[in-house]
């Protein structure tokens, strides 16, 4: 008869020591004694248990670190783990100090949040000059310690080269040494113009009546540039590169963040510009463009600033 | 590693450590959270890669260890961190299978191990199986409450009671989800995904 045999449920659970009760434990045993059916299937169900238990795939030691540096980078870039009562809320979006990802020369950043109200209060953990690391993979990831949350109407402000900026053709640069010490850079056999003419960022809206102040190459930004609303770009000795690349790339508006980093063995900089929403937009355009913000990220070798690897987003706000 | 072992290891002896590294994360101690995650990133992946399948295990684990980060505010201490830490995990693992929506391609090693009734020949056939075969392949046979019931279990080494815990449901679905999901990878292993003798599927 069937219905004597002992069911799968009773089986598993005796195999787990987890029946609920003595006397279903008692006379199962005392069944399993008698019956080869039943010590059968509980065999079976013993081997499929021990197959699940004993077959986890080894931990791969450089999978875990990628993990865990790229969780860690992305909690830093939202909220602190403490309650948030004491936060000074504000209307900053997060160009996530999260991992920024790049592979094979394409970077991503994956994590962006916004709070809702406004208060332009400088109370927020300022900007630490960010470092960067690519790691094995082709993983970047940027410096938790990095603030990159920035006001929605400073990334939405037009570069304050914009109106100045000739269409010069974006030609391959010709660099040397001399010419990147001074922040110049020669464009098919001409100069180019001097960084001293090239603001490092974009205006603020605190810093907005003087949104042409130049930024020396090698200065960077003031502390009081920061608290005006800047906390995420740090400075020198890479402010260089800045305005070759925008020599290049006509639609770069302001400069969001700038880190060093190792990349694949060569010494690199990071540099992550919001794109200038009013190249040729309509009014309707621009609403559009309110509700995301393009950024544009460029990898550049330290030594002489060449392009390593680019890409662009399109952050949801 | 064995991450039986590991959460053996876990439950027994480093609660207070734990409780310790939780704290101090809290308040906002990036060494104590790192140590904290390295800690039980091995048995979390585990959970994960089993899961979700290789291909989005470190995505999975990923979004697992950065729920936990976000949820360590809200983590009373009524149950165990890695109690707590597998259900976070779980649920994550979970969006991340409905957002994917896919399973495990199947693929099997060896068909010569089977005859066409789907009867193993000996239980030595079935050591070589289980050595050859592919659990992804056999555990995507079962449905999502099995898995994560199997997996919970036999892979993790929770209780029936923490189990249902992390799952939050009676204690008796468990050792169902457990028991069929068991007889469902034994089918598999088979062959065969039909019962090949004539004992009850329920209780007598």
């Amino acid at each position: 008869m069937t219905n004597n045999h002992l069911t799968d449920e009773i089986l598993s659970a005796l195999l787990d020591n987890e029946n609920s009760s003595d006397s279903v434990a008692h006379v199962s045993d005392a069944h399993l004694a008698n019956c080869t059916i039943c010590t059968t299937r509980l065999e079976e169900l013993r081997t499929v248990s021990e197959w699940v238990a004993t077959s986890l795939p080894t931990t791969n030691q450089q999978r875990m670190e990628q993990t865990i540096a790229a969780t860690l980078s992305h909690a830093a870039s939202e909220k602190p783990l403490k309650s948030g009562r004491n936060f000074v809320r504000r209307r900053w979006m997060a160009a996530g100090a999260a991992a920024a990802i790049i592979a094979a020369g394409a970077i991503a950043i994956p994590s962006l949040s916004r709070n809702e109200s406004r208060n332009n209060q400088a109370s927020l953990p300022l900007a630490t000059p960010g470092s960067s690391q690519i790691i094995n993979g082709g993983h970047l990831i940027l410096d938790a310690t990095t603030d990159l949350r920035i006001p929605i109407q400073t990334a939405l402000a037009p570069s304050p080269t914009d109106a100045k900026e000739q269409s010069g053709a974006a030609g391959n640069r010709q660099l040397n040494d001399s010419n990147l010490e001074s922040g110049k850079t020669t464009e098919s056999g001409s100069s180019a113009e001097s960084s001293d003419t090239t603001p490092t960022t974009a205006p603020s809206p605190a810093a907005a009546s003087s949104p042409n102040e130049a930024a020396p190459p090698s200065a960077g930004l003031s502390r009081d540039a920061s608290e005006s609303g800047f906390p995420f770009v740090t400075s020198e000795p890479h402010a260089r590169c800045e305005p070759l690349i925008r020599k290049d790339d006509k639609r770069l508006g302001a400069l969001l963040y700038r880190a060093s980093a190792d990349f694949v063995g060569e010494q690199a900089i990071v540099e992550v510009f919001a794109l200038s929403p009013h190249d040729g937009k309509s009014a309707a355009d621009e609403k559009v463009a309110k509700s995301s913000l393009d950024l544009r990220a460029y990898v550049l070798a330290a030594s002489d600033c060449r392009v390593l690897s680019a890409q662009s987003f399109d952050l949801k706000k | 590693m064995n991450i039986q072992d590991d959460a053996s290891d876990l439950l027994s002896g480093t609660h207070e450590s734990d409780h310790a590294l939780v704290h101090a994360s809290r308040g906002g101690d990036g060494a104590a959270l790192d140590a904290l995650l390295r800690r039980h990133y091995p048995r979390l992946f585990g959970l994960c890669r089993r899961m979700v399948g290789e291909n989005d295990a470190d995505d999975a684990t990923q979004n697992a260890l950065m729920a936990i980060v976000r949820g360590l505010p809200s983590f009373d201490g009524h149950s165990t961190f890695v109690t707590w830490s597998y259900r976070v995990a779980t649920n994550a693992c979970l969006d991340e299978i409905r957002r994917r929506a896919k399973r495990p391609v199947l693929k099997l090693a060896d068909d010569d191990l089977y005859e066409t009734t789907g009867s193993l020949r000996s239980q030595s056939d079935i050591d070589r199986v289980t050595d050859r075969i592919d659990l992804d392949a056999a555990l995507a046979t079962l449905t999502i409450d099995q898995r994560v019931a199997v997996i919970l279990r036999d892979l993790c080494s929770l209780s029936y009671n923490e189990i249902a815990i992390v799952l939050d449901i009676a204690p008796g679905t468990v050792r169902s989800r457990i028991a069929r999901g068991r007889g469902q990878l034994h089918d598999f292993l088979i062959g065969n995904s039909t019962t090949v003798d004539q004992r009850p599927s329920s209780k007598p």
